[in-house]
């Protein structure tokens, strides 16, 4: 069963929404990995673990997201059935204390491995940020 | 400070000494990462722990490795950080193995490297892309 573009944006979605949407905890986003110590890693510095991905998304509120156009999806191998997934993603929220303040815009570049487990689940490999990239009147926000 | 080639040759050398040559506990190779506990990549499956790296290599014996060539990219300077793409030659033998049953192979690499305050280069992300073994080479499973 080939990693198809609508599985990416099926996991991103699914993902975003854990960690924006409902903000879950670190322990519940580590059930969308292959490995449970993973890190998001910022190619520009700052890699985060998952504590402080959550800690990032308990100050922000109004989150939404969504895929920008289609994901680049590369098969690696069957055994076990991986794919890199080379996309974007547009990344809004509100700082939490700033109820009417500007919003946080973003195009949030992503790289990942993918594999499929025996379940038919897809799991996060690597995730790696490749950039993130601020709209012209986009609220501030460090990420680290 | 620029991350160069020659740093990224003397990174590999360096880490690969560690675990192919002195065939030196996780404990040492951890010394070459930022992050604790962290994951060699093997793009298409069998990712090893530093442990697991250290048990395969203690199968080996008579490594050697040289640097093929590396692609340095800046990523950014606070932290310092650069992608390196590049390859090894890396020659071994199966211990118990004839002296002419050499595994001979070409290990591709995607690494992200950051430099420390110390000025030291650390792995950030190490993955190795693939490995292609040359005619004639012993096999080994990894």
């Amino acid at each position: 069963m080939a990693i198809t573009n609508e599985d990416i944006v099926a996991l991103a979605s699914a993902f975003h929404d854990a960690s924006m949407v409902k903000k879950s905890t670190a322990a519940e986003m580590a059930e969308f990995f292959l490995y449970p110590e993973s890190r998001i890693f910022v190619l520009h510095g700052g890699d985060l673990t998952l504590q402080a991905n959550y800690e990032i998304h308990q100050k922000l509120v109004d989150e939404i997201h969504w895929t920008v156009g289609t994901w680049d999806i590369t098969p690696l191998s069957d055994h076990p059935e991986r794919a890199r997934a080379q996309g974007i993603v547009y990344w809004q929220g509100r700082h939490v204390d700033q109820a009417d303040g500007a919003l946080l815009k973003c195009y949030v570049g992503e790289d990942w491995v993918v594999e499929r487990v025996p379940s038919g689940e897809l799991k996060f490999v690597i995730y790696v940020n490749s950039f993130h990239r601020f709209l012209p009147d986009a609220a501030p926000i460090e990420i680290r | 400070m620029a991350i160069t080639r020659d740093d990224i040759v003397a990174l590999a050398k360096a880490y690969l000494d560690c675990v192919m040559v002195r065939q030196e506990p996780p404990s040492e190779q951890q010394k070459f990462f930022l992050h604790q506990d962290p994951t060699l990549f093997l793009l298409r499956g069998e990712d090893m722990t530093l442990q697991q790296n250290y048990d395969l290599h203690q199968k080996l014996t008579d490594e050697e490795h040289w640097s093929v060539g590396w692609d340095v990219t800046p990523l950014c300077d606070k932290p310092e950080r650069a992608r390196a793409v590049g390859a090894f030659y890396w020659q071994a033998r199966v211990r118990g193995r004839p002296e002419t049953e050499l595994i001979k192979a070409y290990c591709f690499q995607d690494w992200i490297v950051q430099r420390l305050p110390s000025g030291a280069l650390k792995f950030v992300v190490y993955i190795n892309t693939g490995h292609s073994f040359l005619p004639g080479s012993a096999t080994v499973d990894i």
